[in-house]
Order: structure tokens, then sequence, then C-alpha cells
């Protein structure tokens, strides 16, 4: 059975993990990590850069990195968000061929479901590498607001990296699957996630017949860990500036290297009371001597530089138990999600406003990624008790007149499903009827996202109100939706099919799934000749570690004359394949070089 | 300069000899000194001979210079097949043969040398502690009286003896294989010893010279000018041509010249060029680009400079897949005299990444993050393995 892998596609960190002797465990990245930055970025050479390295460089190569593409993907160009973005980003965003959106790197353009495929194919070559197989199909999480352009993206980039994605699921779903919630009794819980870039807070009821119903979702897509860690920057930055007049912002490298420290500290601060930061060699002066940085930072101090970033938590908190009309005191059970919540004042800030100890018994970090590991085990194992079901993430409807926005299928509904609603003309002698289908639930149909739209001709002149227009919204089990419109009186018909769309068209889609196979199998060569080279030169090293004391006891006969010269030959031409950097040419020779290096073991070790 | 379209020879040609040594006046779109060349090869010196020269001295240097390389030759690498391996006889025999042998003669220590028997060729320059390489730029055994160990990180393959090799060690090297004549009246690789001070142990007597460090976060930086003091290396060849180069590291900001020195101009930048001395070239090109941007020579000479103390330098570290780690401690390391430039490298340094990541994240130039690591290595901070 092909093991399928569960991806939380995050903001600024992303993590892998899979199921193994029935429980879920994340996958490290060949450094260690258990979750891998999502920053993409390309060097001056050309080379592709994801996850930690990419990370590394951000700030001086930070025109070519990407980070937070997830707040880009599935966006429109005209959007508010991309509108922001065009303030805040630090590379360069585009507008792309059919409203969507591009990040320009090094002059050549990307889409953003094609940045966050080179994130979920590093997901996937890390599942690779742990299992030693190849991986397939994977389940990726996105955040709750996701609407089905949004999310359509997201699997368009697993299906650039090669991913089939047999379902994406909510990260506040994940999380509590992770927990083991739902599976038997009904209950209402919070999904208070904090990570590197964004904060999201989610109102769930939970119910034993497999839907977790998302009551309340809201939260700040410019909050997270990456704020706490600019605020002990600031803190460094402004004392340095008093000690020595400089301010460090103003170099590059120092600003990398106070980010990097800063997230440091800030993580070590979760586990001791203070921390030393010292950052030798931070800045030249000019004067021909450069500078230290040393300082300790404590607990209550990071405390302070961040108490109102915590509070603005608290207040998001309170805004979506307001929307979900619940107190505090009605919630069952509260998740602690992303690496922020480890913080020992925000623990604090949750237990508070909660009134109750929140449960933080699996790691906050990879809790979403263990989640959707479960839910990938539970399809291909055919597990109906633990299958989620698919439900609309929004509430579906069409624009009325006054810009209302009318539901037809409200937002978890699970699928497929069809509902209809009979509507009138609004104005006398109304010949048409423009029907907008909308995606949200705002009351105020502007604010939520247009999916499509069309005309209805040839309805009967007759004063407002008299004329019947029956619209019919359907969703089949791949989720497309068709809306239908129906003049009641004459029966003249018109109809829509949307589908979710994430800007890219499939000649596109496949284009770029070629070009990503192209880098995986580039990558792969590199890797198995790396591999071959290290073999072989290991081997080299030893062979020319022995050759002088070889050469003392044999040189001096005929036989050993040729001998020597010919471990020579088999060094050259091993030597020679390494610089051709072919993997199969350097393993055809390791054959040799094992045989000289055997001999000349035994020669030294007779010798003796 | 720019030659009809029916004269500009074949890139892959390689440089063509005229009679007396003099190379033809070649020139080809690409070769961005092709002016340079024809100007000092018509007027002064033999270009070739000069740069090969300085090429000889450096032994690492994996290339020859822009103006003399046509398309690199690409070995074809053998295929294994056409080479026989030793086989089982064969290693049968040869481990008889060495239980034989030592039984009738006393054991050898290890890493003796069986006597000189090849000679090196008339036409590598080396000095008396060069060991001898091959084509392959593999050192050439039974050539040296000293044991050929490998090359630990930190040594240089310039002609510079290893500072933590035995002084006897280095005497007998001396000793036994005279430098060739004519090799040794070069002034400059007798005097400048400073910068390769004898190893010490103390980290902080190698980061800075006593009294030059003080604790509360200042290091003051010997400027790059003050006069040799060590004299423990006078007899080795501490003139390092790459660590003049580009931007000064160990001396953090270089001093600004004398207002009454002469600006140096585009002559004295070609016959830097000419003569293979890139990083006194470089400097000058950028200099001149400093005063005039748009200056084409001095771009084109900036830009070839580079790419040759690119290579000269990737080719003194050695593979760029080594991982780089730290070899002290950090609080060591705050005694080192380096800038913030190189403190920023040595931040990058995980112990995981390779050469070729840092290079890759370090935000800087290739050129500047090479020079900037080996000067890391030759210092003993950082190895690579």
């Amino acid at each position: 059975m092909e093991t399928v892998i569960g991806i939380d596609l995050g903001t600024t960190n992303s993590c892998v993990a899979v199921m193994e002797n029935s429980a879920p465990v994340v996958i490290p990245n060949r450094g260690g990590y258990k979750t891998t930055p999502s920053m993409v970025a390309v060097t001056e050479a050309g080379k592709r850069l994801v996850g930690h390295i990419a990370k590394r460089q951000a700030i001086t190569n930070a025109e070519n990195t990407v980070y937070a593409a997830k707040r880009l993907i599935g966006r429109k160009w005209n959007s508010p968000q991309i509108k922001n973005a065009l303030l805040t980003s630090s590379y360069h965003i585009a507008e792309g061929p059919h409203d969507d959106v591009r990040i320009v790197l090094r002059d050549k353009s990307y889409s953003v479901p094609e940045i966050s495929s080179m994130i979920l194919q590093e997901m996937k070559i890390i599942a690779e590498d742990y299992l030693g197989q190849p991986v397939t199909q994977a389940v990726v999480t996105v955040p709750a607001y996701f609407n089905d352009n949004q999310r359509q993206a997201t699997k368009d980039a697993g299906t650039i990296a090669g991913l089939d994605v047999i379902r994406i699921i909510n990260e506040p779903t994940a999380a509590a699957l992770a927990y083991g919630l739902g599976k038997e009794i009904d209950r209402v819980i919070a999904v208070y996630d904090l990570g590197g870039g964004t904060f999201d807070i989610s109102i769930l009821e939970l119910s034993s017949t497999g839907v977790f119903k998302v009551i309340a979702t809201t939260g700040d897509t410019f909050l997270g860990g990456e704020d706490f860690d600019a605020r002990i920057v600031d803190w460094l930055v402004h004392g340095f500036q008093q000690e020595h007049d400089i301010d460090l912002r103003q170099d590059r490298m120092a600003l990398q290297r106070l980010r990097d420290a800063a997230e440091k500290a800030k993580c070590e601060l979760s586990s001791v009371r203070e921390t030393d930061i010292n950052l030798p060699f931070i800045i030249s002066t000019g004067r021909n001597e450069a500078l230290h940085l040393q300082r300790t930072l404590t607990r209550e101090t990071l405390e302070g530089l961040t108490l109102d970033l915590i509070e603005r938590t608290v207040e998001i908190c309170r805004d979506a138990l307001g929307d979900a009309r619940l107190d505090p005191k009605d919630l069952e059970d509260v998740i602690l999600v992303g690496g922020m919540t480890r913080m020992p004042a925000i623990q604090k800030a949750v237990s508070e406003y909660f009134a109750r100890t929140p449960n933080k018994g699996v790691h906050p970090d990879e809790v979403v990624a263990l989640g959707a590991a479960i839910q990938g085990h539970a399809l291909v194992e055919d597990k109906n008790d633990m299958i989620l079901l698919d439900v609309t993430p929004h509430a579906l409807g069409i624009m009325t007149f006054g810009s209302h926005f009318e539901e037809l299928i409200p937002q978890n509904t699970t699928v497929p499903t069809s509902r209809t609603k009979v509507f009138t003309t609004s104005r006398d002698n109304q010949t048409a009827v423009k029907i907008l289908v909308m995606q949200g639930e705002n009351d105020n149909a502007e604010k939520n996202e247009l999916l499509g739209e069309f005309i209805l001709t040839g309805l009967r002149r007759a004063p407002k109100g008299e004329v019947e227009i029956e619209v019919t919204f359907e969703i089949n089990t791949d989720g497309i939706v068709s809306v239908f419109a129906k003049d009641l009186e004459t029966g003249q018909a018109q109809s829509i099919q949307v589908t979710a769309t994430s800007g890219l068209t499939q000649d596109e889609i496949n284009h770029m799934i070629e070009t990503a196979k192209d880098y995986l199998v580039e990558r792969r060569t590199d890797e198995d000749f790396e591999a071959a080279k290290q073999e072989a030169e290991t081997l080299i090293a030893e062979i020319e570690r022995l050759f002088p004391e070889v050469e003392g006891v044999v040189g001096s006969s005929d036989f050993g004359q040729d001998a020597l010269g010919k471990a020579r030959t088999v060094l050259e031409h091993a030597r020679a394949a390494i610089d051709a950097r072919g993997a199969a040419q350097i393993r055809q020779h390791v054959d040799g070089l094992a045989r000289t290096q055997r001999m000349f073991k035994g020669v030294v070790s007779r010798a003796q | 300069m720019e030659l009809d379209d029916d004269e500009k020879p074949d890139k892959s040609d390689p440089p063509k000899r005229e009679g007396g040594g003099k190379r033809k006046a070649v020139s080809v779109k690409d070769d961005l000194l092709g002016d340079i060349e024809f100007d000092l090869i018509d007027e002064e010196v033999d270009t070739e001979d000069t740069i090969n020269d300085v090429f000889a001295r450096d032994t690492a240097i994996p290339a020859a210079a822009p103006q003399l390389s046509s398309e690199p030759e690409v070995e074809e690498p053998v295929s294994a097949e056409t080479i026989r391996p030793f086989d089982e006889d064969e290693i049968e025999q040869g481990l008889k043969l060495a239980t034989e042998l030592s039984a009738s003669s006393p054991p050898l220590r290890s890493g003796q040398h069986t006597p000189l028997a090849v000679e090196p060729p008339d036409d590598l320059e080396f000095d008396s502690f060069d060991e001898p390489i091959d084509q392959f730029e593999q050192p050439i055994p039974l050539t040296n009286a000293v044991t050929p160990r490998p090359r630990r990180f930190g040594q240089s393959e310039m002609p510079t003896a290893p500072p933590v090799a035995p002084r006897d060690l280095l005497e007998q090297a001396k000793r036994s294989v005279p430098a060739p004549l004519g090799r040794r009246d070069r002034p400059a690789f007798m005097t400048e010893t400073a910068r390769n001070p004898a190893y010490n142990p103390d980290p902080r007597a190698r980061a800075t010279r006593p009294g030059t460090s003080t604790p509360n976060g200042r290091v003051a930086v010997i400027p790059r000018s003050e006069p040799a003091k060590d004299s423990a290396l006078d007899f080795v060849d501490g003139f390092d041509p790459l660590l003049d180069s580009l931007a000064p590291m160990s001396g953090l900001d270089a001093p600004e010249p004398p207002a009454s020195k002469p600006r140096a101009g585009p002559k004295e930048m070609q016959e830097c060029y000419a003569v293979g001395d890139f990083s006194r070239a470089l400097s000058i090109a950028e200099e001149i680009l400093a005063r005039s941007p748009d200056d084409a020579l001095a771009r084109r000479c900036a830009q070839n400079c580079r790419d040759v103390l690119t290579q000269m330098f990737a080719a003194r570290i050695g593979p760029l897949d080594q991982v780089i780690s730290v070899v002290i401690s950090p609080e060591e390391v705050q005694w080192l005299a380096l800038d913030h430039r190189a403190g920023f490298l040595l931040s990058l340094v995980d112990g995981q990444s390779t050469v070729d990541e840092i290079l890759d994240i370090s935000g800087m130039t290739r050129l500047d993050a090479l020079k900037i690591i080996f000067d890391l290595t030759e210092r003993q901070v950082v190895r690579l393995a």
C-alpha cells in the first residue's frame, strides 16, 4: 500500500509527517530539523535554495528570497492582500497573465503555486529519503479561511511538485485530529495557532460523525513569531546605537545575524530565564576596529517587549468567540499550535483568557502535520470512522439587490450537495438579470470572493417582483460548482460551471510539472555523484596515505614498480572520472580502487 | 583593439607562438584584455612566459589566465574497462613479496622513502620546500627526501612550509632539493614573512599580537603596512600575492593611501595584469572605476582579475563540497582579528554546510567569500573535511 504523507505547508515553516506502526511521526530534514522554513531563494549563480539554507541568506539576498508565499497563493492581482504585499515584500511581485500574481527572482518569473511547489517538493524529498521509497500521495493542510481558489492553488502546487494531493484539510482540524479529539464525543474546542508569521484562532465543533465544523475562524496574517523576533532586534539595535552610535540596520550582514540571534534567543527563553546574545565582529567602524555585540536578554525583558503582541492575540480570540456567540467557559478544550505557543507568557495569557489549561501534549510545531498524516493514512486504509467529510469551506451564494449576499449553500455543508432558491426581479420591466456567484460569509457581497458571473436574458417585461427566477447551486463530488438560473415563466435557462482556479492554465501546470521533474532528476543526479565521489575519494585518500610505505617496501622490485605504476594509473583515472562528474564512471573505478587499497593495506601490514 | 572578421581566430585555437618565443598577437572577442596583451607583448615583455612563470610558482592554480586560455581541455574519462585492476593473483603476489622483502631487511619506519629517483622537470619551478607535483597536481613520490604526507587543511600548496612542521624537517627539505638557479633572486619572496607567522597553539596569539586585543568588545587591528617583527620562518617564502587581493580583511578598512602618492593608472594596471599580479591589477582597476565608473578597460580588467582570482582561491581551498566547521570555541573567536564580513561568514559556519553552500548564502561575491574562507583556514579558525 502506498504511503501517504501529511504536509503542513506553513507560512513560515513547513513540516512533513507519516504514519509508522500506527503512530504518526514527523520526518526530520537532512539537517535534523523537524520543520523546514517555507523559503525559496535563487542565488546569483542561479542555484535554487529551499528551506534553512534559503533562510540563512534571506536578508543578505532579500530581493531574491521568497518568504510567506502562502499569503499570496490563490489571490487575484487586484486583491487587497496583494496590494499590501506589494508594499511590504522585499521581493518583486508582478501581475500574471490571468489576473494572478507572479514573483520575479533573478529576472525569471514564477507563479505562486510554483514557489509553493518547490517547498512541497522539498518535503517530498525529505519523506522519500526517510522512507527509502517514492512518495506520490499527500494530504496538505491549509488555513480554515482559505477559499476554493486558494485551496485549488495549493493542490496545483502539489501537482507541480509531483504529489497527488488526495485531500486538503483545515489546519485546526488537523491539529484536533492529532490530539485524538472528535473520535467519539461531540465537543467545542478552540485552536490557538501562533506560527512564525500568522495568528489564527478557530472555534471548532467536533462531531463523532466525522464533521469538524469550523464555527468561527479569524486571525491576523501579519502577526507571528517574526514580530517577536523583530522586537528583540529593535532592542539590540537600540542598545548598540546608544553605546556606539552605529545603526546596525544599515548593514545587511549585521541585520541577518541579529535576526538569527534574536530567533535563537527567543526560543531559548522558553526554557531558561536568561540568555546571552554574543555576536562578535558585528560591524566594522571604519577606524580599523570591529565591534562585538554582547548582551544578556532575560525572559522578563522579552515579555515586556512583546506584551502588546500577546494582548493582541487575546483580543482576536475575544472577537472569534464573539463571532461564534460563545463564552470562553463554553469551550471544552483549547489546543495550542505553532512554535510561538511554547513561550510561557503566551501559555499564561491563553490560560487566563480561556480559564483552562491549554492542551499541549503534542509538539505545537508538529501537531498539524501529524494530523494530516493521520488523515492520509485513514484515507488509504479506508478507515471510515477517521475520515473527515469533504465540506464546503465557505458559504456559496449570489449577490442580490443592494450588494446583499444571499447564501444558498452554507459553510461546512458536506459535498455533493444541491440547493435551490427562487428570486424575483428588482426593477420594473427588467428583461435580464446578472447572476454573480460568490463565496464567503459576509452579508456584504462585495467583501466576499467573486467566483463567476453570467446573465440570464429574455425575461418578460413586468413590474418588479413579478418575474420569478429559480437559482440552483450544485456541487459534485469533485468540488465543481454548477449554477443554474431559470425563468420559471418562460423556462428560459442559463448556467455556469465554476471551477476553482489557481490562476494557472493546464498547459502552464503541465510545463511546470516537467520543469520540476527536470530539477528533481538533476538534483538526484548530483546526489548520486556526490555519494560516488565520496566513496572514491575515501579510497583514493587511503591509497595515497599508504603509497609511500608501500613504495618503501616493494618499490625496489620489478613487480613492485609495475604494481605502483598500475596503482598510479588507477588513481589518475579515478580522479579523471571524478572531474568528469559522472557517478557511473566513478563507480566503474571503485572496484579497482578497492583492490588497490586492499593490496596496499596487506603490504603495509606484512611489512610491519 | 578589434580585428577584422577574417582575422579573428577560432576560440578553440590555442595561442600560437612566433619565433623567439614571442606570442603572436591573438585576440578573440571574449578576450577582454586583448588590447592590453598586444601592447605589452609587442613592446615590453613576453607575456606568456611571464604569466607561466607566475603560475609555475603557484601549483594550485587550475587554469591559465584568461588571455592565454582558449577552450578548456576536457579530459576524456577513461572507462574502467580499459584499466585492468589488480587481480587476486597480483594482490597475492604483492603480499608475498612484501613478506619476503620485510623478512630480508629491517622494517622501514613509517613514511620512510626510497632515495631520490626522479628529477623534477626543468621547466617546473619550485622552491626547496615545494613538493613536486605531477600533471594531475598530485605530489610525485620518490622525488623528495621528506615524507610526503597528505596535505592537511591549512597547509598551503604555495611554497610555504606547513606552520606546524618540525624545523629540522624543513631544514632537511631545504638542503635536500636545491632550488633551481634563477629562482632565488626574488626578494619579495624572502622578506615578507610576517603574514605567515609561526603557528602558536594559543588562539589569542594566533589571532592578534600582544596588546592589540581588548576584551571590551573592540579589536584593534594592526595595519597591514606594519613591518614584520616575526622571524620564526625567515627562510620561508611567505609571500602570497592572493592574500593581498581585494578588500582588506584582517586589516579591516585599509588605510587611505597618502595624498601625495600618485594615482595608479591604466598602464600600471596592465603591467600588473600582464605579470600575473591580479590582486594589484584588480585593486588599481577598482581605483580607476571609483574615479571613472565608465572606464571600459578597467571594468574588463577587474572582471578578468576577479575570475582568475576566484579560480585561484577555489583551487587553494580544494573541493567546495567539503563541510566547513569552526575549530575554536566561541570565546576564542572574539580574540581573532577579523572584520565584520569575516565575522558574518564565520557566523554562517554551522559544521553541516559545505563551502559551496556558505558561498551561496554569504551574500558576498564569490571571490570575497573564498578569500575569507581561505584566510580563516590558513589561520586554523575553520577546518574543511
